[in-house]
């Protein structure tokens, strides 16, 4: 029982440097809150091997409070990590990625929506022009 | 026969975060490190805490464990889903990548 601890304890301590590699590296915000998230769980792992190798059982409620604040953390990070500028309905069409080339069928619907957007925004232009291009102006500006 | 069924599943438990470590190191974009990153938090908690319950032998123990796994069942799938869903709008994702995109057209027509 002692030889697999250790092993399993080896384990989490090679895992635990990788995440702390990923929350030094990571690109953008939400790898690093993923990463700070698994670290937690590899906290919690190690929480149940010591229960195990010490044989008492005092900190089993310490799974349940780690397990809710790390979903509270990750949860209000992710809702409000939003780095575009305008809400999530208001996404333009010229800050979308290109089109996916590994699907032609996907890109001939999408320049379908893209067409049919186009007609409606000609047909609405004349009624609320000057506020909609004052507030493209403004967003340029940004 | 106790311990050995005890000593697979703490191995099982670490190799699932040592795994998802490597995951996390190695792949290229939000979306597949939260493919990696989100296993050990649930089937490993699950083996760890299997190998709690059938170690300590106690029934007292069996009520708080259970909630602790159910706690960790409903929460870790919303919190992936918030992380995956603000990925996606901040774009954090080459889109050449994906072979089905259904999402797009909808914010596209959200958009129009």
């Amino acid at each position: 029982m002692t030889a697999v601890l250790w092993i399993a304890g080896i384990m989490l301590v090679l895992a635990s440097f990788g995440t702390l590699y990923r929350i030094f590296r990571g690109p953008t915000l939400l790898d690093r809150v993923l990463a700070t998230d698994l670290l937690l769980s590899i906290f919690v792992a190690a929480l149940c091997m010591h229960m195990i190798a010490s044989d008492s059982y005092e900190h089993v409620l310490l799974l349940v409070a780690a397990s809710t604040i790390g979903f509270v953390g990750s949860v209000t990070v992710a809702r409000y990590a939003e780095n575009t500028p305008s809400g999530e309905k208001k996404l333009r069409p010229s800050r979308l990625q290109e089109v996916n080339k590994n699907d032609p069928r996907s890109a001939r619907r999408l320049e379908a929506v893209r067409r049919q957007a186009a007609a409606r925004k000609r047909k609405n232009k004349g009624a609320k022009s000057t506020r909609a291009s004052r507030r493209v102006s403004a967003g340029k500006e940004q | 026969m106790l311990e050995i069924i005890v000593g697979i599943c703490v191995l099982g438990g670490a190799i699932m975060a040592l795994g998802a470590a490597v995951g996390l190191v190695r792949f290229p974009d939000l979306l597949s490190r939260l493919h990696a990153g989100t296993k050990p938090q649930v089937f490993g908690l699950m083996m760890l805490l299997l190998a709690v319950g059938l170690y300590s032998g106690d029934w007292k123990l069996a009520p708080v464990l259970l909630v602790a796994l159910l706690l960790q069942l409903l929460t870790i799938p919303i919190a992936a889903h918030m992380m995956g869903r603000s990925g996606y709008r901040n774009k954090h994702f080459r889109s050449s990548d994906l072979r089905r995109d259904d999402l797009r057209e909808v914010i596209e027509e959200a958009d129009s």
